[in-house]
């Protein structure tokens, strides 16, 4: 070993006898509950790695469980969304953990994994940490199941309603154009995903107006989707520097359904002339047949940001509706060809089967996607 | 590596890109070594790979976010074989079907030759031993994150009392307040850009599908 290797060895050894106790942490600090008649029971859970590290005042928890979780109903499973909460850590806050795009039959079983950190005083009061429930569990008949405080009904119902649509469209690709011509659809759709993860932007309840900018009126573009069941009449607001304010929405509803709630898209459109997804706003909204609503999305307005969190200066804004909740729980979510003739597929993301198989291709090869398709 | 290529005239161009990135075994290695050291077509193969590489690293060093070196090198590693599968698939829906390279005798090796092979592959091994190692810039491009998304959120109507924020970084999504966070952790398989974000005023999402299950899986916080 040379004189530099040796110098390091030493300091490696300094280094590790000078760091921070790590403890490891065991199942009482994660408390799993399902109501008793859950067609899901936990068949097992393993806690991995999870470790408690002091860092100053403050103490790391790493987190990482993997469930095992059995069918124990009679219904075909496709979605299941688990609530992850942490009160003691952080007052009102609450997160999910969703798996979709599943096909798991009565009695057969598969894993959740959840992967969580926490930072929180060092001398915080006992208990579990964090409190796992189920949220809801949809079927292939999209019926579903569970107390649906986090609204996982509408999101999962639009998941594989998107599922089946976009499986759909690959299947007649497969049997009009054969392998080659779903060869070059997933290339394609790779070159989109690479060139939209870098048009991220994100969006915030805007709270108190800071941009210094002069503020202007301006009508928003409503996108309208061909057969899209709500209309807008009217869509304003106020820009300044990165700041929608006031937005107002008129909404009318098109058919002689009732609706319960609208999901809307954001595209923003900055000073250079680059345009990205900002976000989603989903409202609840009671509109009659033939009714009208006005929207305000996040009250006083909404701030925008890019990746790495660099200032957005906003030359127009559009919006578009994602989807619609009917009075009834069923769903309308967008043909996958008004998505492309508009050219929107470069901003809104696929959907969640769309991404799997086209992860599927990517990891495993064309023939695993083929067999894939071929069991639905 | 299988035994079909060495078979060929020329090794592969999947096992050229991995040769090129020193991540090649090292005795299909010292093979392809062999090969290159008399055939000029497949040494500039190699030279491309090498300038691309170099290219990639001097972009990746002037991306602005911090480096973290030696995280998950090994879901980098998955990546990278993925990818070149990938690229390979990708040539074969744009290139046109080209003749097939003469095959050479001298590339079958006779056993009659595995003795003299035996002294070469001892020589060419001292060599290899004793090459420069990647420099620290190298390195670094290789481990760097670049990725960011930040956002802040105040309290939602009803709870002004507590100031949440919603973030988004390279480790997960986060919802921070009062000195504590609460983060969901990504798959640190998943790659950067097969993650998708979409933000609300009152919560975050992340989409990705997990590298050890294959799910689909969506991460939400929320500050209401």
């Amino acid at each position: 070993m040379s004189t530099r290797n040796s110098l390091a060895f030493v300091a490696c050894l300094l280094a590790s006898s000078a760091a921070p106790a790590l403890a490891q942490l065991d199942g009482q600090s994660m408390h799993i509950t399902f109501p008793e008649d859950s067609p899901l029971t936990v068949l097992a859970a393993n806690w991995g790695e999870s470790t408690a590290t002091p860092r100053g005042g403050a103490m790391v928890l790493d987190l990482h469980t993997s469930l095992t979780l059995r069918n124990a109903g009679q219904r075909r499973i496709r979605g299941v969304t688990l609530q992850v909460m942490s009160q003691e850590v952080t007052p009102g806050g609450k997160g999910s953990t969703t798996v979709c795009s599943l096909n798991i039959g009565p009695g057969e079983s598969f894993p959740v994994r959840i992967d969580l950190r926490l930072l929180r005083p060092l001398h915080a009061a006992g208990g579990p940490l964090v409190e796992i429930g189920l949220d809801g569990v949809l079927f292939s008949d999209l019926t579903f199941y569970g107390p649906n405080k986090l609204n996982s009904r509408r999101s999962m119902t639009g998941w594989e309603m998107e599922a089946r649509r976009d499986r759909e469209y690959f299947k007649n690709l497969l049997q009009q154009g054969g392998a080659s011509r779903l060869k070059q659809e997933m290339q394609a759709t790779l070159a989109r995903q690479g060139e939209r993860a870098r048009n991220d932007m994100q969006m915030a309840r805007l709270g108190r107006a800071t941009a210094l900018e002069p503020e202007r009126s301006v009508q928003f573009t409503f996108l309208d989707m061909p057969d899209s069941p709500i209309e807008a009449r009217r869509a304003s607001g106020r820009l300044a520097g990165d700041e929608i304010r006031a937005p107002r929405i008129e909404l009318r509803n098109r058919t002689d359904r009732a609706v319960r709630s609208v999901e809307m898209g954001w595209v923003v459109r900055d000073r250079n002339g680059s345009e990205a997804l900002a976000g989603m706003v989903p409202a609840e909204v009671k509109m009659r047949p033939g009714g009208f609503a006005e929207l305000n999305p996040g009250g006083e307005g909404l701030r925008i940001s890019r990746q790495g969190g660099q200032k957005v200066e906003l030359d127009s804004v559009s919006t578009f509706i994602n989807s619609v909740e009917y009075e009834d729980g069923k769903l309308w979510i967008p043909a996958r060809d008004a998505i492309a003739s508009k050219g929107w597929s470069r901003l809104i993301a696929p959907s969640p089967e769309e991404q799997r198989l086209v992860e599927l291709y990517r990891t495993k090869g064309l023939q695993a996607l083929i067999n894939e398709l071929d069991k639905f | 590596m299988t035994a079909s290529d060495w078979n060929r005239s020329h090794p592969s161009e999947e096992t050229l890109a991995l040769y090129s990135g020193e991540d090649l075994a090292l005795w299909p290695a010292l093979l392809t070594r062999w090969h290159l050291r008399s055939c000029p077509d497949c040494r500039h193969i190699v030279q491309d790979f090498q300038s691309g590489s170099e290219r990639l690293a001097q972009e990746m060093l002037t991306l602005p976010s911090a480096l973290e070196m030696g995280r998950s090198w090994d879901s980098l590693s998955r990546e990278m074989a993925a990818n070149i599968r990938l690229g390979l698939a990708a040539g074969e829906c744009v290139t046109p079907v080209a003749p097939s390279r003469s095959r050479s005798l001298a590339w079958r090796m006779p056993a009659a030759a595995l003795a003299t092979l035996a002294v070469a592959v001892a020589l060419l091994s001292v060599h290899w031993m004793d090459r420069p190692q990647p420099s620290t810039t190298a390195r670094a491009a290789r481990g760097a994150r670049t990725f960011a998304v930040q956002g802040s959120l105040p309290a939602a109507k009803g709870s002004p009392a507590v100031d949440l924020r919603l973030a988004a970084s390279e480790d997960g999504i986060s919802l921070q307040g009062q000195g504590a966070s609460f983060t969901l952790l990504h798959d640190s398989g998943a790659t950067k850009d097969s993650r998708f974000y979409t933000s609300s005023p009152d919560s975050l999402r992340v989409r990705y599908v997990d590298a050890k299950t294959g799910q689909v899986t969506i991460n939400n916080v929320y500050a209401e």
